[in-house]
């Protein structure tokens, strides 16, 4: 290193360059920090702010019938004819005041309200609703409910509308009564309803938009509302947020007041920040299952699937897969307020699994003739072994511990168990296709359990592009039960099918409940109170659109603190 | 001239096959755009299983042109400038959604890039021409552990202690939310105010990179025989660091600079989603995710073009900086 005596005497210039550089940057955001104090410009006004998605920038997107609706289009601008609550069932008519189904149920007949205005101040008229549902007729990307696969008319006469279907059809309700209603003034010229973006929206409702940026969306109170009266919230601030964590923080520093994000750390991180203000709510749909392929001629056996659901330990499931956030599966597949579903031989209390069993599972596969072998497995008279393969999403990690557990639950219970974890978008397609042994996975939901159990158990759903009958399962008195419900539109022959259907559920275990899937509910009393709870579940909470339209309910119920 | 030509051939050539890698790559996986978007609908309420059928139609995907079809349609897009419409973000088309995130990408990036290379070279120049001293033996080990050290560990670090906890610093968004964006003093101190934590956490992060390089560099330069022969000449020592060793020494770095300009394009995913800044890595994330060809296509293009030009950049620059290449050239 003969060039090591090159460097002259110490000269600090680049040093303190770089050092001068850096205090700059200091005093600059101490600058900075002292302009950035003025916090929310609240006074008067009461801004309610919700993260009601997490991922990127926004893009304008205002139509009702895009599938990627902005936040607060769904219920605060446009309305619904009849918002049903898919935790209780009750309905609550929105601008219908009523419907009726002729003795045939082939005729439905809605009762507009009167006395409605568009925000821009024109009338709405049942003329609106009409115009509606014959746009998504004559755009078929748009009518998402499939509903002119039945419907063969819709007209206006007076203050009524008058739907007419080529069979009975009261299955369809719920998708009719969710249609959001556009004014025909401003829409007949808009061509496909999906494609239009909708940069000023006139809806009924009662928030109307007041600025759109990608980074944060923002509307305000509709003064023309038909319920004004009930709008407390001046204002309400859609902020783009980029993760779970970015949500929980703005959450716990009441920054933001309302979210629905999925968190192992919700408690630690939200509600133990300020427990007097920070609630966590989640609300259970449908259950989580795993579902057997029934062409596996192992699966295909009760007994198999009994000894399976037998050995789970649903509880650990629910403690340490779900933090706590899940809980255990009924075996009806019901969750809990909806024990008017029940068989009365239940005497209206929801059934559990109970805890793990290992000896009941090994009982009812020996009873069934299965015989353990050397390796602690069982197999049957041929030699065939219970091994079975359970295909999951990789990325769905709750998922993935929980089948863990499983894994342990089986092996105890003398049934081999291996995870094959896939895309997502495998995942998916192997579901449809049947191709596996065992998958975990959630499933459809609305106002009744029907629309859960129809798209998993129909027979007529088990092969095509998008099959939901996953399983496989193939039965005749399923299907008689699934056509009673669909055929009538009298509640209480309704329920008698569901009955029927919650009994094969528990009983013949077409699918393996494990725990009850949630929507996910954050909500902080600081600013704003009267949010739903268990004991008052007026709407599902979650602060992301829900089909039926919750977010609205929520809205007219909170007042600011 | 004629070297410009040939260069220009090459890289249009690069792009060409980069497109068609693009093109036929995502198209190879399964699952299509609608079913993803069915699924997400289906998690939110009663959806009907028409609607996977509505979506297909409205994405007009399942269709029976044969790819090489599909490909040929999508060249002609490309050269007419139409990037096609995303999936994702249903009916705005890609040109949109990259033109609304990418001026938050390019002014947080180019402006961390432009720094951190600036300082880094800097700090290697000095610390090379101090080498072996109190300073190099510090700076380079400390340089060396930020090196070292995640980045997602420090940009948490930074969100919770000085964003969350001490509350110095926001630690989300890209500006006040409730201020209205344009050109007003307000909104631009505030955009300022938010873009520090990025900055900083990843100027921290990559300027031990160029600061090593350049230092390894300035090293080898130093033992050359022209610099001790301009030390001998008496040269002052500031013209020997700068003209005669880093001028030499430099350029290695200036091929990494120009990559590093040209990856801008593509955002900073981690940032964007550490410290929920907007940007148009969380949009080909997404894009990514939910197959959404044409923006992940879109986004990959803007990459590939930005990343050529930059070399192409480089290439002229080389000139400029070393005579020797200037002298190949024209022999």
């Amino acid at each position: 290193m003969t060039s090591a005596s090159f460097p002259p005497r110490s000269r600090w210039v680049k040093g303190k360059a770089t050092l001068l550089a850096l205090s700059f940057l200091v005093v600059l955001s101490l600058v900075l920090a002292a302009c950035g104090g003025s916090s929310q410009g609240k006074g008067s006004t009461h801004v309610l702010t919700a993260i009601c998605s997490v991922g990127g920038s926004y893009t304008q997107n205002m139509s009702p019938f895009s599938p990627n609706v902005n936040c607060g289009v769904d219920g605060l601008v446009y309305e619904n004819l009849a918002y049903v609550n898919g935790v209780t069932g009750q309905e609550t008519p929105m601008l219908s005041t009523g419907h009726q189904f002729s003795s045939d149920n082939k005729t439905l007949t809605f009762t507009i309200r009167d006395g409605i205005k568009w925000s821009d101040g024109q009338a709405f008229s049942a003329n609106d609703v009409a115009f509606t549902f014959n746009m998504l007729k004559q755009y078929p990307d748009a009518d998402s409910g499939g509903l002119w696969q039945q419907l063969s008319s819709v007209t206006a006469q007076g203050a009524s509308v008058v739907m007419t279907f080529t069979n009975p059809a009261p299955t369809l309700l719920p998708f009719i009564e969710q249609t959001y209603i556009v004014p025909e003034h401003l829409w007949s010229s808009v061509g496909d309803p999906t494609k239009y973006v909708n940069p000023n929206p006139v809806g009924t409702g009662p928030m109307k938009l007041k600025s759109f940026d990608a980074q944060v969306i923002k509307y305000v109170k509709n003064p023309g509302y038909w319920q004004a009266d009930k709008v407390k919230v001046d204002e309400l601030d859609y902020p783009v947020v980029n993760s779970n964590d970015t949500a929980l923080l703005k959450m716990a520093s009441h920054q933001a007041d309302w979210t629905g994000i999925f968190s192992a750390a919700l408690q630690t991180a939200f509600v133990s920040k300020d427990s007097a203000h920070n609630h966590v709510y989640m609300v259970p749909v449908v259950p989580v299952q795993i579902v057997p392929n029934l062409k596996n001629p192992l699966l295909a056996q009760l007994p198999v699937r009994q000894a399976i659901s037998a050995a789970l330990d649903r509880t650990q499931m629910s403690t340490s897969g779900e933090a706590g956030l899940e809980q255990p599966a009924s075996p009806t597949a019901l969750m809990p307020g909806q024990e008017k579903y029940l068989d009365a031989s239940y005497n209206g209390k929801l059934p559990d699994f109970g805890a793990a069993n290992a000896a009941q599972a090994g009982t009812i596969l020996e009873g069934a003739g299965f015989k353990k072998g050397s390796d602690g497995i069982y197999a049957d008279a041929q030699g065939h072994k219970l091994n079975f393969k359970v295909t999951v999403p990789g990325d769905f990690s709750d998922y993935v511990q929980d089948l863990q557990i499983a894994q342990q639950n089986l092996q105890a219970a003398g049934i081999g168990l291996t995870l094959n974890k896939v895309s997502d978008d495998d995942w998916r397609a192997d579901r449809s296709s049947h191709n596996f042994d065992l998958i975990m996975t959630g499933g459809f939901f609305g106002p009744t359990p029907y629309y859960y159990l129809e798209p998993l158990l129909n027979s007529s759903h088990i092969s095509g592009a998008g099959a939901t009958n996953w399983a496989g399962w193939n039965d005749p008195q399923t299907d008689q039960l699934l056509k009673q419900y669909a055929s009538t539109s009298d509640t209480a022959t309704q329920i008698q099918a569901i009955q029927g259907l919650t009994t094969i559920m528990a009983t013949k275990l077409p699918v393996i409940p494990v725990l009850d899937a949630i929507q996910f509910f954050e909500y902080s009393t600081a600013n704003w109170t009267g949010w739903p709870t268990p004991e008052n579940p007026y709407a599902i909470g979650s602060a992301y659109q829900l089909a039926a339209g919750d977010n609205e309910q929520v809205i007219l119920h909170l007042t600011p603190a | 001239m004629r070297h410009v030509i040939r260069r220009i051939g090459i890289y249009l050539l690069a792009i060409w096959a980069a497109l068609t890698i693009n093109f036929f790559l995502p198209r190879l996986a399964p699952g299509n755009p609608a079913e993803i978007v069915y699924q997400r609908l289906s998690q939110h309420g009663a959806v009907s299983p028409a609607t996977l059928k509505a979506l297909e139609i409205e994405f007009g995907v399942n269709t029976t042109d044969p790819l090489w079809v599909q490909y040929i349609a999508y060249l002609n897009n490309l050269l007419h400038g139409n990037l096609g419409i995303s999936t994702n973000y249903f009916p705005n088309t890609v040109t949109q959604i990259i033109g609304q995130d990418i001026k938050w990408t390019l002014v947080l990036l180019t402006v961390s890039v432009v720094l951190s290379f600036t300082l880094g070279t800097l700090i290697g120049i000095v610390v090379a021409w101090r080498r072996g001293t109190a300073l190099d033996t510090v700076l380079s080990s400390v340089m060396t552990f930020f090196y070292s050290i995640l980045y997602p560990w420090l940009a948490l670090m930074a969100v919770y202690f000085l964003g969350y906890t001490l509350g110095w610093f926001p630690f989300a968004d890209g500006y006040d939310v409730t201020l209205t964006p344009g050109w007003n003093l307000d909104f631009l101190l505030s955009a300022a105010y938010h873009a520090i934590l990025p900055a900083l956490t990843l100027i921290i992060s990559t300027v031990a990179g160029w600061m090593l390089t350049m230092r390894n560099s300035m090293i080898t330069t130093l033992s050359e025989d022209y610099v001790l022969l301009a030390q001998a000449k008496g040269l002052r020592s500031r013209r020997v660091m700068f003209a005669y060793a880093a001028r030499n020494a430099i350029l290695p770095s200036v091929t990494g600079f120009a990559i590093a300009l040209g990856t801008v394009v593509g955002g900073a995913l981690l940032v964007e989603i550490v410290f929920s800044y907007p940007g148009i890595g969380y949009a080909l994330f997404q894009a990514i995710q939910s197959q959404d060809y044409s923006l992940a296509d879109g986004i990959l293009l803007l990459i590939i073009v930005a990343t050529v030009l930059m070399n192409l950049v480089v290439d002229m620059l080389y000139t400029a900086l070393d005579p020797r290449v200037r002298q190949e050239r024209s022999a």
